[in-house]
């Protein structure tokens, strides 16, 4: 089991290095630094961002705005995901709304955000429409598989429906959380970075991506793109370790 | 005074599985209903426990009792211990410490007091059952119901059970409905038999087993 997982680990390593490997090689072939600017240059540029003085305040805005849009998620998406779940009418009434902000292209919902928002709060809001159907659906899907049987035996020994939910469903429904949680992450941290693009606001990794596009430094735009990469990987290894520390029956 | 159903109908789509059916439980004895599949036992004790809805029928000395039931299978949350799982059932009934003596107890009284922290997934089949006979002992239920539980547990297991739940039976001599198709449980267990035929589910014979 040991060997096998570190077998897998140098495999994917290998991997990284064969993708940086087939980056120099094109940036090489085309010859140009503005087009594509070799790895080394963009490692270079990302040293430099990582210590310049609004590196911090700039991922900070915009993993607070993550964080921000998450939670309100999760929060809604738990009250209406659980009222869904348990009742037929409450589903076939939110279900208009999670497949009209599921299907919504992002881009229009974000040039309608900043008609309505000022520029802080627009990611936030792009995340949130990102990431609440996700979280939503997750949990319609998890209440609807909790074990009858597990609820009719409550209900025989007269357990209170509030302890029901919250000790028989809501635990039963965890995995599906998380997995809605893990999936939505991903889709929301590229949402906000490209409402920050658009909305510009003051700190944001996606106002300082399109600062660098604007003055044509690539390996810049290049250096905040794998910061983003590494922050989104760490966010998904966050919340697998919560899993694991909740799930703690399996 | 005992526990009397008159008047049952229940109907699933256009199977009537109860069309004016009676049937009686002597309080403080253990009944056995016998009968094949099908014929509405597990129907009747859904109906008795208040998962089921009756289409109508009459009940006298249901009202505010308290039941616990063992079905066919342990029915653990997964999420909780063994004793979590007992205390779940107890938590609307007793404060916190009388809930912990009482889980303790019965835990003892099966045999599963070092298990107290494990989770149903690392426990046999047999053990979980048995967490569940505690379950419904502990509870202070009126009328104890019971689907087959010792179906799917092995034969010599099924022996010791039996024991078990004869001796936890003579402490408190609740009422208990025992559903079950073997007929040597039912003479082992039982005070009172009905066979039952259907559906529409039929008394065919009540046998009074004397000891």
């Amino acid at each position: 089991m040991r060997t096998f997982t570190t077998r897998d680990k140098i495999i994917s390593l290998s991997g990284a290095i064969l993708l940086v490997l087939v980056w120099k090689a094109v940036s090489l072939l085309t010859g140009s630094r503005l087009l594509l600017p070799p790895p080394e240059e963009a490692f270079v540029s990302m040293i430099k961002l990582a210590f310049s003085a609004d590196f911090a305040v700039a991922v900070f805005g915009t993993v607070i705005r993550g964080i921000m849009g998450f939670l309100i998620s999760l929060a809604l998406g738990m009250v209406i995901g659980v009222l869904a779940g348990l009742n037929r009418t409450v589903n076939s009434l939110v279900t208009p709304l999670l497949v009209a902000v599921r299907s919504a292209p992002v881009i229009s919902v974000i040039l309608l955000a900043l008609v309505w928002f000022r520029t802080d709060f627009v990611p936030v809001f792009i995340g949130l429409l990102v990431m609440f159907p996700i979280i939503t659906t997750n949990i319609i899907e998890g209440i609807k598989s909790v074990d009858r049987e597990l609820v009719d035996m409550a209900r025989s020994y007269r357990v209170k429906l509030p302890r029901i939910i919250l000790e028989v469903y809501i635990p039963a429904i965890v995995p599906f959380i998380t997995g809605g949680i893990a999936s939505a992450a991903g889709i929301g941290w590229k949402a906000i970075i490209a409402s920050e693009v658009l909305s510009q606001p003051r700190y944001g990794i996606g106002t300082r991506m399109q600062n660098a596009q604007s003055y044509l430094l690539v390996e810049e735009v290049i250096a905040w793109t794998i910061i983003a990469v590494i922050l989104s990987y760490i966010f998904e290894n966050m919340i697998r370790f919560i899993e694991r520390k909740i799930v703690v029956w399996r | 005074m005992s526990f009397i159903i008159r008047r049952l109908n229940k109907s699933f789509d256009s199977l009537e599985v109860f069309k004016e059916f009676n049937i009686a439980f002597p309080e403080n004895r253990v009944t056995c209903i016998l009968g094949p599949s099908g014929c509405g036992k597990t129907t009747l004790l859904n109906i008795i426990s208040g998962t089921v809805k009756p289409d109508s029928g009459e009940f006298s000395g249901l009202a505010g009792k308290r039941i616990s039931y063992i079905y066919q299978e342990p029915r653990l949350l997964p999420w909780k211990t063994v004793i979590g799982n007992i205390e779940f059932v107890l938590k609307d009934v007793y404060p916190k410490r009388e809930r912990k003596e009482q889980a303790n107890r019965f835990m003892e009284t099966v045999g599963l007091v070092e298990f107290a922290g494990f989770y149903p997934g690392q426990l046999s089949g047999g053990m979980k059952q048995r967490v569940a006979i505690a379950r419904a002992f502990a509870y202070p239920s009126d009328i104890l119901l019971m689907d087959e539980p010792f179906k799917s547990i092995d034969m010599e297991l099924r022996e010791s059970l039996v024991r078990e739940f004869k001796n936890l039976w003579a402490a408190d001599q609740r009422t208990v409905i025992l559903v079950t198709h073997d007929r040597e449980e039912a003479l082992s267990a039982g005070h009172e038999i009905y066979i039952l035929t259907g559906p529409p589910a039929a008394l065919a014979e009540r046998v009074i087993v004397t000891e």
